[in-house]
């Protein structure tokens, strides 16, 4: 790796190439812009030359040459295109023509079917053959995968990929000749983490999703490309939607394009648990408690209701009756909004969310040191991981892909410290098992002499081999799961301040847990974590803001149940579900909840909004790392608002003044915008640079990119490219510009300890999931709530 | 050029669709399945042959059969692939007589009393 290999010329079709030497002939003619055709080539997969579709004429060699097997060498002369060369790729798809069933328009690949293409490219128009066809019955080998045998073309890539990219190997080959034979490792079904890596990187219908399949054609579909609502790692997932009687219908995700921080990589909840989104659960029409039950009624007359009495027991018994509570899900738009509606609006400090790490801590241990932070993306190119607590495999499964294909592809050294032997310490140059209360007395002894505040007397060798080891990694990214917090993170820190060029990664547990705290859903910080007594840069934007420290989300529920607190607002949280609140808490206190669910907490509500969930609205999120993602909307429901119009509407019903809580209205043009449109053209084009640059005309308090505009300017850390982020492009935010955060209790920290198969609440509903965890398990554990 | 090297000894007597047969059959058998040409074309073959054998033959057979091995030979994995190729190719070049002798549904000419099964036409 570290020395740059040597360049050598080659020419191809008459074409000058240089590149380094050893160069898959494939990838040269990739930049030379000449694409050669393979099956069973895969990039970053192990090399297989059984397609033979990339045969190509290499001077003074004897037979054609798989162009996928061979290194380049200097003075390389190639012919990828001749007679003889399309003859030789007519007849590799002939001959896969000739069992392959010929039911296109039922398949589920059709029209996006590498097979379809290569036989329009070679053009194998006539069927040679006409003796009968093998067949083989089709097999359902798990809820999501389903194996059609007469489609497979044996490319071996669903092999490849789930032994040496998923680490799971779960497939094999069975019998030779003419008999082979794709087959799970468990005779008839798969014991798998069920990504559907196989179905997606299947160039043909062979193996093909339970959720997906024959329900529709490729090109019928819309593909929204968007970021996934599950976990905390943020993976760009594009959404097949299509129309259907509710408005739309999300029946497909998948990221074939490789756009994005994950590659083709999704877990089962990116690719298939969206199905939550057209449960029959769903709640279609506000729900307003009348003589003690929940009775529809209509949206106007909930807003009325909401905000007539928030003002009430603002105005009674002021803000600090009121509490509210956000999602971890929500945009960071909404999560902004929110507290800027709890303070502005509501006059109160007691807003709080499911804290799944002690992210303030992390931002005041990581306070001016820059470029600390690491992305993503650089869990791949790192040329050392140390991995301190959580199970990346079932909490963080694009992490783990990310960790697990570094060290496969470029031989990175991970060091995994945990209780448990968790699956990654098969990647690991060294394994650490530390006992489940020590890891504070891990990091500590990693920072050295001083920093640990006493404790047992760390016996542990190896514990001293480590560290040695650790501080001659240079770059090595430490990422840390919620066993540390508070003055751990600090020691680390401290650590990695040692080694030139560390980075840290702090992982929290839903989709955007990092952005609800970035964005100051906290009783005692501000956006960017400044203190709420420390507040004059919002203060002068937005008006008097209240000092005094608010409520925390125990806190909340335990004034709801003294009395104190008159009124919560809950907003995508189901704080009763995972707490186990007493319903008799909640029966004092005027509770609103938007969600999509009839959730353990809105059951109790007074009021209940039905919302829409991520793939319904605008925005952005903030992955674990900080990578800021935008959020785009697939499709829209009549039947539920996204959380960000819903608060907007409550302040208006409150009487409060829109224009001061969303700064919407800016930069109207004299056109007021109507030149854009599909009649102009460039207008439209115009459009595209305004957007990006936050000049496009906020036509309405109901646009989330106005929110942003704010959002940019008061939040440290956020002020990225804004063209790149409408591009989809994910942008690094710095959380080590943001202000150093007041010390949190540790015991509001609650990790989500979601599995591979569970995602809080909204998993409950995805039929996918609650299929594939019946299946695995007849009697499944309970579901944590969020 | 018959197959691998190995040589095989036969007499007139000897129908040579029978013996092109015998020898796809083994290396039907033989066949990884790795690569295309080789694990499909030696079914392919096979089948051909079979049915060409047993007097199912129409005359685009005799084409397609040397059409099938030329695009195995010198395009596979391994050299087993050229290997099942190579006979084919020279026994439909040298004995396309007796192939044509299958045709129109005429049984083996060197089996009297056929005791193979007959095979339906196609096409």
């Amino acid at each position: 790796m570290a020395d740059s290999p040597k360049l050598v010329n080659v020419t191809v079709d008459g074409k000058a190439v240089s590149a380094p030497a050893g160069t898959l002939l494939i990838e040269a003619c990739k930049t030379a812009g000449i694409e050669v055709p393979a099956f069973c080539y895969y990039p970053n997969l192990s090399l297989q030359g059984a397609c033979r579709m990339c045969l190509v004429r290499v001077e003074k060699m004897p037979k054609l040459q798989t162009a996928c097997t061979t290194g380049i060498t200097d003075g390389m002369v190639v012919v990828t295109d001749s007679d003889e060369i399309r003859q030789a790729r007519k007849s590799m798809v002939e001959l896969l023509l000739g069992n392959h069933p010929l039911d296109c328009p039922v398949c589920d690949a059709g029209g996006e079917c590498e097979l379809q293409d290569m036989t329009f490219s070679y053009g194998a128009a006539e069927s040679k053959y006409i003796d009968i066809k093998s067949h083989r019955d089709e097999q359902q080998w798990s809820p999501v995968v389903y194996f059609d045998r007469p489609r497979c073309i044996l490319c071996y890539r669903c092999v490849r990929v789930c032994g040496e990219a998923m680490d799971v190997w779960a497939l094999g080959v069975d019998n030779r000749a003419v008999n082979s034979t794709i087959v799970p490792n468990k005779e008839d079904h798969l014991e798998c983490e069920e990504c559907g890596m196989c179905i997606d990187i299947c160039p043909v219908g062979a193996l093909t999703s339970g959720a997906y399949r024959y329900k529709t054609h490729p090109w019928e579909m819309k593909h929204v490309g968007t970021t996934c609502t599950h976990c905390a790692d943020g993976c760009k997932t594009t959404l097949g939607v299509r129309r259907s009687d509710t408005g739309m219908e999300i029946v497909r995700g998948d990221n074939r394009d490789k756009s994005g921080i994950n590659g083709d990589f999704l877990c089962i909840k990116g690719r298939y648990a969206f199905d939550f989104a057209n449960h029959e659960d769903r709640l279609t029409q506000p729900l307003v408690r009348r003589n003690g039950k929940l009775a529809p009624a209509t949206w106007e007359e909930a807003f009325a209701l909401v905000g007539r009495r928030f003002k009430e027991i603002r105005d009674r018994d002021g803000g600090q009756a009121i509490g509210v509570i956000g999602s971890t899900r929500t945009t960071n738009e909404e999560a902004y909004l929110l507290q800027k509606f709890a303070r502005t609006v509501l006059g109160t400090n007691n807003i709080d969310h499911h804290r799944t790490a002690d992210l303030p801590a992390f931002a005041a241990a990581i306070h001016g040191k820059p470029n600390s932070t690491a992305s993503m993306r650089d869990v791949y190119d790192a040329p050392a991981i140390l991995l301190i607590g959580n199970d990346p495999t079932e909490q963080h499964p694009l992490l783990a892909w990310q960790i697990r294909n570094n060290v496969r592809l470029h031989n990175a050294r991970l060091y995994v410290a945990n209780s448990e032997e968790i699956k990654l310490h098969r990647q690991a140059v060294s394994f650490t098992q530390i006992p489940n209360d020590g890891y504070h007395e891990f990091v500590s002894f990693l920072a050295g002499p001083g920093s640990d505040g006493g404790g047992r007397p760390s016996p542990q060798k190896s514990w001293a081999d480590i560290r040695e080891k650790l501080l001659a990694e240079p770059k090595l990214v430490i990422i840390f799961g919620s066993e540390i917090f508070g003055n751990g993170i600090q020691s680390l820190t401290k650590f990695a301040a040692g080694i030139p060029g560390a980075k840290l990664i702090c992982l929290a547990d839903y989709a955007n847990s990092r952005g609800a705290a970035d964005m100051g859903l906290y009783p005692d910080l501000l956006p960017g974590y400044f203190a709420v007594s420390d507040g004059n840069k919002f203060r002068e934007e937005w008006g008097s803001l209240p000092q005094k420290t608010g409520l925390s989300l125990p806190e909340m529920l335990e004034g709801a149940k003294s009395g104190a607190l008159k009124a919560l607002y809950v907003i995508g949280a189901n704080p009763v579900g995972r707490l186990n609140v007493a319903p008799a808490d909640l029966k004092n206190t005027f509770t609103v909840v938007q969600d999509m669910f009839l959730t353990e907490t809105a059951a109790l509500a007074d009021v209940v909004i039905p919302a829409a969930n991520a793939y319904e609205k605008s925005g952005t999120f903030t992955n674990t790392c900080g990578d800021l993602q935008i959020v785009k909307k697939a499709g829209e429901l009549a039947t539920a608002k996204p959380d960000f119009e819903m608060i907007v509407r409550i302040a208006d019903a409150m009487g409060f003044d829109v224009h001061k809580l969303v700064p919407f209205g800016h930069g109207v043009r004299s056109d007021m915008g109507q030149s854009r449109g599909a009649q102009s053209g460039e207008a439209d084009r115009h459009g595209v640079w305004l957007e990006a640059n936050g000049l496009e005309p906020k036509m309405n308090p109901f646009d989330p990119m106005a929110m942003l505009d704010e959002i940019q300017r008061l939040v440290p850390g956020y002020d990225i490219s804004r063209i790149e982020l409408m591009a989809g492009n994910d942008q690094h935010t710095a959380i080590e510009n943001m202000e150093p955060g007041a010390t949190q209790r540790s015991e509001l920290i609650a990790p989500a300890n979601n599995n591979l198969f569970t995602s809080g609440t909204v998993g409950r509903y995805s039929r996918t999931l609650n299929s594939v965890i019946e299946n695995k398990n007849p009697e499944p554990a309970e579901v944590p709530a969020d | 050029m018959l197959g691998s090297g190995g040589l095989v000894v036969v007499d007139d007597s000897t129908c040579m669709v029978k013996f092109a047969l015998r020898i796809m059959k083994f290396y039907k058998h033989e066949s990884c399945g790795w690569c295309i040409p080789c694990r499909e074309g030696t079914d392919w073959l096979e089948k051909t042959l079979t049915r060409f054998h047993t007097g199912g033959g129409i005359k685009k057979d005799i084409d397609n059969i040397q059409y099938l091995s030329e695009n195995m030979l010198g395009r596979t994995f391994c050299p087993l692939g050229d290997a099942a190729a190579l006979p084919t190719i020279s026994i439909v070049k040298k004995f396309r007589k007796e192939f044509e002798d299958h045709l129109e549904g005429k049984p083996c000419p060197f089996e009297k009393q056929s005791s193979v099964q007959r095979l339906p036409v196609f096409a």
